[in-house]
């Protein structure tokens, strides 16, 4: 393997770690969930009151 | 060079008024931010915060807090405001001073909340906006009477033409400097009997909440004349719930005894007070009919009005398409070029190939469309800045209820034209927990910015640019008529939901009222469009980026062990056994496996799609002269039978799936982030990828047999 082919797979596996923790933390609520703390239709949802 | 020393005060500062009174123009003017603002309520949903400076380098934290008619909650948005002014959140630790922004176009009706705020016994600042549109209806308001009847400091202000905002911030910090406690000795006129009626009310919020003796009176009279004022104090305090309610039904016994009602109590007293401090302050100078009302009659009219919107969006897809073509092939040229310079110079290798065919195709294939976005949020800035907006709310409202939902559900709906996530917060303004579940659920419908790419890639290369009706074109009509879909399938899947097995609520009270038609500002118009852009590059910029990059790998290796054509090569790549998959399930749909893999990377964004594509061909067609992606649409032919792939139906068959498809993570996360659960985000996707197969089955194959393939 030459010294171009290890550049592109460093680069590849860059833009893989960047893609899969960028879908990680979106479904990851960075105040856990404090937001909705609140939220009327967080307790609907969750007592199943819809 | 003189050293301006910043000094922290340590004080907090809440902005808060009506909806549309234009807080957020007053705070984005004293912090320099740049939070969105639209000539409709509801926009701000949650508080921001930034720092105002004064003059002389001294800085206090200042919050925009979403905007509220009253003191007593009617939504999640107005709950977050009230808690936080009334001291049953104490989220704004050191709360010195409540600016409260009222339009003074109309006085009377922003009143009410400054009156219930003075009562409170903080001090208070009123900030009397929009004093331009005030003058242009013919109000003259006498700025230091009106200071003197509620015994508060006003500062008129345009926030829109940026008047008055330098003296307001020094009122601001002369306040805040001056150590100034509640100097509010005013409130409501309660005659002795009421006073007496509400005593044993009053103590009960004395003895058992942090409400203050000054403005705990007129919180027992808002308890007293509203369920929704007594659920505030009741939530939070269980343990004397039935005290409190007893005390408070006994009080309404005796009002009703004395043969005086009890609702809206404080209501009437409080706008008696207000006419008094009105009839003062204010005069009326002309009387003629506004313009603002005769353009209404024409622009909402029942009949008139859809096809004014429909021929209104028409001009502005028309706009979109030929204004944008000369910087649209600007870019092409320019990424064309560039593409070349780069395999002129680097040798020939993967690191080439990657630069190439990866990432200058892949991200300058959706650069191109950045004119198109540019152009569709700078005609949607114009219409809401203009009021406009807020009229589509007001005749969408009537198909809305014709769904089952109540007209608040129609802001979120127009938000998400711009980007579900945004329409989906938005939604915390509906009461009705069912309601706005159903909203959530319909809100990716619409169709978003990020689709407009695909839409634009599609309708560019495949709908022959034919004039219709002589001032439309075929292009522009076929946009509409995405829009459209979007907009139609949101309203049937509501109806559907709204019908399906349920716990059922009282439906949601909705009244809007019409915000004045403004002159939109240009400065504002533009920077709304810089922002989106500037979002668009680099924050869908960086998946983009990172998808092109990796697919360009997938697309690449393994490398074949014999040497064979591009196509067969790329057919053999990861990417091609991955397509080649799913091929059979989308075939009837018209799209080959390039497109479903383009279906898979678009999950990450919608216009994903468009740099799929690109470097699906780029790499395929490496060795041939370079030629733009719509060239290579053109020219793909299936293997097989030697037709080409893409035909006028195919695509309208793929932009119809896109139009209905949840092609969108961050909008399946914020779902699963407002409704605290992974069933809701897991039904939205089902139902919207079903819709979306079986309105792109239905196209394809019914045009098929009618000919059209």
């Amino acid at each position: 393997m030459g010294v171009q082919e290890i550049i592109v797979f460093a680069v590849v596996l860059i833009a893989g770690i960047f893609t899969a923790t960028k879908f990680v933390r979106q479904f990851t609520p960075g105040d856990g969930g404090k937001t909705c703390s609140k939220c009327e239709l967080n307790k609907a949802v969750s007592e199943k009151n819809l | 060079m003189e050293e301006i020393k910043t000094k922290n005060i340590a004080a907090d500062i809440a902005l808060v008024g009506n909806p549309n009174s234009g807080k957020t123009s007053v705070f984005n003017a004293l912090t320099g931010l740049r939070q969105k603002v639209a000539n409709y309520p509801g926009v701000t949903v949650e508080k921001k915060t930034g720092m105002l400076k004064g003059g002389n380098g001294a800085q206090v934290k200042i919050y925009d807090l979403p905007g509220l008619y009253s003191l007593v909650p009617k939504s999640l948005d107005d709950r977050i405001a009230s808690d936080i002014i009334t001291g049953r959140s104490t989220e704004i630790e050191n709360l010195k001073l409540i600016v409260v922004v009222a339009d003074a176009s109309n006085l009377s009706r922003n009143l009410y909340l400054v009156t219930q705020i003075i009562e409170l016994g903080a001090p208070v600042l009123l900030a009397l906006n929009m004093m331009d549109s005030a003058k242009a209806k013919g109000l003259e308001i006498d700025v230091e009477t009106l200071a003197k009847e509620l015994n508060i400091p006003v500062v008129p202000l345009a926030a829109n033409h940026r008047k008055g905002i330098l003296e307001l911030r020094d009122k601001i910090f002369e306040l805040v400097a001056g150590d100034k406690s509640s100097s509010q000795n005013i409130g409501l006129r309660v005659d002795a009997e009421i006073r007496k009626v509400t005593a044993p009310i009053c103590d009960w919020l004395k003895e058992n909440t942090h409400v203050t003796s000054p403005a705990s009176c007129s919180e027992a009279l808002r308890v007293l004349s509203n369920d929704k004022a007594l659920d505030t104090w009741i939530q939070n305090r269980s343990e004397s719930n039935n005290r409190l309610k007893m005390v408070v039904n006994q009080s309404r016994e005796k009002l009703s005894k004395k043969n005086m009602p009890w609702p809206m109590l404080e209501t009437r007293l409080r706008y008696q007070w207000i006419d008094d401090i009105c009839r003062k302050s204010v005069r009326q100078a002309k009387k003629e009919r506004r313009l603002s009302e005769k353009i209404d009659k024409v622009l909402t009219h029942r009949l008139a009005g859809p096809f004014i919107f429909l021929f209104i969006f028409a001009l502005i897809f028309q706009a979109i398409f030929s204004w944008a073509e000369v910087p649209m092939n600007g870019i092409e040229i320019f990424i064309g070029w560039l593409g070349q310079k780069v395999s002129a110079f680097m040798p020939d290798g993967v690191l080439a190939d990657l630069l190439v065919n990866g990432v200058i195709a892949g991200v300058g294939a959706i650069l191109i469309f950045l004119p198109q976005i540019m152009f569709l949020f700078f005609f949607l800035s114009l219409l809401e800045n203009t009021g406009y907006m807020a009229r589509v709310a007001f005749m969408m409202d009537r198909f809305m209820r014709g769904a089952g939902l109540s007209g608040r559900s129609v802001i979120p709906l127009l938000s998400s034209f711009a980007c579900a996530i945004p329409g989906i917060m938005a939604t915390r303004t509906i009461q009705n927990s069912r309601e706005r579940l159903i909203t959530i659920m319909i809100a990716p419908l619409m169709s978003c910015s990020a689709r407009l790419p695909v839409y634009a890639l599609m309708i560019g290369a495949f709908i022959p640019s034919i004039a219709v009706l002589g001032i439309f074109s075929l292009p522009a009509l076929t946009l509409l008529a995405m829009y459209l879909l979007g907009i139609v399938a949101a309203i049937a899947a509501a109806f559907v939901l709204k019908r399906s097995k349920g716990k059922k609520q009282q439906p949601s009270t909705f009244i809007m009222e019409l915000p004045p038609y403004r002159r939109p500002s240009l400065y504002r118009t533009f920077l709304q469009m810089y922002e989106r852009a500037k979002i668009f590059v680099t924050d869908a910029g960086k998946i983009i980026l990172a998808i092109s990059i990796v697919l360009w790998f997938l697309a690449s290796y393994p490398k074949p062990q014999t040497d064979v054509s591009s196509s067969e090569a790329i057919k053999q790549s990861f990417a091609g056994q991955l397509g080649q998959v799913i091929e059979p399930v989308i075939k009837p749909l018209g799209f080959d496996w390039k497109m479903g893999i383009g279906l898979i990377t678009s999950f990450a964004a919608r216009e994903v799609l468009v740099s799929t594509l690109a470097t699906i061909y780029n790499v395929e067609g490496a060795d041939e002269t370079s030629v733009t992606l719509r060239e290579a649409m053109r020219k793909e032919r299936n293997p097989e039978t030697g037709q080409p792939v893409y035909t006028p139906l195919v695509a309208l068959s793929l932009m119809v799936f896109f139009a209905l498809a949840c092609q969108c993570m961050s909008t399946v996360a914020v779902v699963r982030r407002e409704t605290n659960s992974w069933r809701w985000p897991f039904i939205m996707i089902a139902y919207m990828t079903i819709l979306a197969y079986l309105g792109s089955l239905v196209v394809y194959q019914g045009g098929q047999l009618l000919g059209l393939g």
